[in-house]
């Protein structure tokens, strides 16, 4: 469904994302992991248009990037974005304006959810109910191409379930989510697959069932495996 | 349900659905809920929910027609042979346990009879 | 693009309701002043009557520059580019609702300021001698310097297509600035620097338009040539965001 094909972005000397070359299928959910500074933001950020990258080619189900492939594909960023001026309900109403796929009613089904007036300014918001807003707003949305940037951050043990229940419910065969976390654990049961990035490379891409099958280790020990440094 | 993150899920799933069938929680022949929604009640992946009833069907713990859904086995039988399976399987590790903490077989066994005997006074 | 434009108002509704209602004020008080004769109030209203038109329109144009850098180079610059619109709709409602906000600014002000003087000189008869006295003046000096409606209509135009094409040098200098400096912290420097040295290249082309035509043929030709300038820089930003641009 998506195809990242020798992606590359420089920032000067230093390179964010290098040479990563990877494919997204639907009907499955990719853990993407990495200490900060791995790349992960930075290739969602091209996957989505919103960074041009160096070189390399990004392709959604068999077009380039563009304009249309954002009516279907979902990001979700870490830091927050939102219209100053807005309140809840008006973050909803700029999507529905704007993405065909969104459904005002699951919106608000969503704010209730998470104890959200829709009468709420944004600029009033503690950061725990803005990442709440921020995972509410893009799951609303019937995209085929999920990208949540640490959807986990910043909010409470309870929500974090019924958040993880919500990327479930959108979870369908004909579509891909894919989840960045610092809270490797958190991920474990909902993901299928994990991507791991270092220093904006793609180090490996494995099925979680099949590594704890073979291996008899969690993600969260490969993550220390890969990145850990060894004490000698 | 929490879930030790170095085993399969899909297996610790289907072991707790064995449970439930064994215990009646799970009746008999009744309607299993469809993947997706197994999925949501475990908080896990759809795929895993997807092999969980795989398996289960390979143990001829559950049959899935076409159309109706998947649905527990009617069979007593079946829920016997998991009970007694499992049970052994919990034996095995209790066993090999003991042997580690230097017991033989003839030990672990008095061991056993005494403690539950002491429990139930 | 009707639903670009509806949030491009928006952000720049609060300075616009600023201005009415200090407008509305002043506008109160020049009319108590000429009702209640007092002359010290008619004239200090429609002093700052008209420096508030001056600067209304300035910050109008300037509101719209800022409003573009913080969408660009902020954060919130992922809720334009997120969308699946192009750049050229992006930019262009941008252009669309800064034009309009000037074109209708600039004639409710023009309106406004006519309206006002006179009622000025109905109220005041010397004045109605004083003003024919200073047409005549004017036209001797030179036959075209008259103040009748294309006169000002023209002067309204030209002062539109200036600010027009202010806002359009700046949009362009900050968008060639944020595409060239991956860094956002430095490219407003960057930016102010290029919309001066490109300002200054416009003067120069003004200057090359004939001299010795009429005074309203030049102005016509002025304003022209500003919107023809406005909306090239507006093509070469677009293709400029297509190609470069990360928020």
């Amino acid at each position: 469904m998506l195809e990242s094909k020798d992606l590359v972005k420089n920032y000067g000397s230093k390179s964010a994302v290098n040479h990563v070359s990877l494919t997204l299928q639907p009907g499955h959910i990719y853990a993407i992991l990495g200490p900060n500074g791995s790349g992960k933001t930075t290739w969602m950020k091209m996957v989505t248009g919103l960074v041009r990258p160096t070189s390399g080619t990004i392709l959604f189900e068999g077009s380039p990037i563009g304009i249309d492939s954002r009516r279907h594909i979902a990001y979700m960023s870490t830091e927050p974005y939102f219209y100053t001026f807005m309140s809840i309900h008006d973050v909803g109403q700029y999507y529905a304006d704007f993405f065909e796929d969104f459904s005002m009613t699951r919106y608000a089904d969503l704010m209730q959810q998470m104890d959200l007036d829709l009468k709420l300014k944004v600029k009033t918001l503690s950061s725990g109910m803005m990442a709440k807003l921020k995972v509410g707003v893009t799951l609303a949305r019937d995209a085929r191409l999920y990208l949540l940037d640490e959807p986990f951050n910043g909010i409470d043990l309870l929500a974090r379930d019924a958040i993880r229940k919500t990327i479930l419910e959108a979870a369908q065969p004909e579509k891909a989510l894919l989840l960045s976390s610092h809270l490797v654990e958190e991920m474990e049961s909902i993901a299928d697959t994990a991507i791991f990035l270092s220093e904006g490379k793609l180090i490996e891409m494995r099925d979680l069932e099949e590594m704890r099958t073979q291996d008899g280790i969690s993600m969260t020990e490969r993550y220390r495996e890969i990145y850990g440094k060894t004490e000698d | 349900m929490e879930f030790n993150p170095l085993i399969p899920i899909w297996l610790q799933v289907e072991t707790d659905i064995k449970l439930n069938m064994i215990r009646g929680t799970i009746a008999p022949g009744s309607k299993l809920p469809g993947g997706r929604d197994l999925a949501l009640q475990y908080t896990i992946n759809p795929n895993t929910a997807a092999r969980v009833y795989q398996e289960l069907e390979k143990e001829g713990l559950c049959q899935t027609r076409r159309g109706l859904g998947t649905f527990a086995t009617d069979e007593p039988e079946k829920i016997r042979q998991v009970r007694e399976d499992m049970a052994k399987n919990a034996i095995a590790r209790f066993m090999a346990e003991l042997k580690d903490l230097g017991y033989t077989k003839e030990e672990a066994i008095t061991l056993l009879i005494e403690t539950e005997d002491a429990n139930h006074a | 693009m009707r639903k670009l434009m509806k949030y491009e108002f928006r952000k720049t509704l609060p300075i616009k309701l600023l201005l009415l209602g200090i407008t509305a004020i002043l506008q109160v008080l020049f009319l108590m002043g000429l009702l209640f004769n007092r002359d010290n109030l008619t004239g200090l209203s429609a002093v700052l009557l008209t420096i508030t038109a001056i600067v209304g329109i300035m910050l109008i144009g300037i509101q719209s520059i800022v409003i573009l850098h913080r969408d660009i180079n902020t954060r919130q610059s992922y809720m334009l580019f997120m969308t699946p619109n192009s750049n050229y709709k992006i930019l262009g409602s941008k252009y669309l609702e800064n034009g309009l906000s000037l074109i209708l600014g600039s004639a409710f002000f023009y309106l406004l300021g006519f309206l006002d003087i006179v009622l000025l000189m109905k109220h005041n008869g010397e004045l109605d001698q004083l003003w024919r006295m200073f047409s005549q003046l004017l036209t001797s000096i030179n036959q075209e310097l008259t103040i009748d409606a294309s006169s000002i209509g023209l002067a309204l135009l030209l002062s539109i297509s200036n600010w027009i094409q202010f806002v359009s040098t700046a949009y362009f200098a900050d968008i060639v600035a944020t595409a060239l400096l991956t860094n956002h912290k430095h490219n407003g420097l960057l930016a102010f620097v290029l919309f001066v040295l490109i300002s200054i290249l416009f003067i120069y082309l003004q200057e090359l338009l004939p001299h010795t035509i009429a005074i309203r043929s030049r102005m016509l030709l002025q304003s022209v040539l500003a919107l023809i300038l406005s909306f090239f820089m507006y093509l070469v930003s677009c293709r400029l965001m297509d190609r470069s641009l990360s928020v």
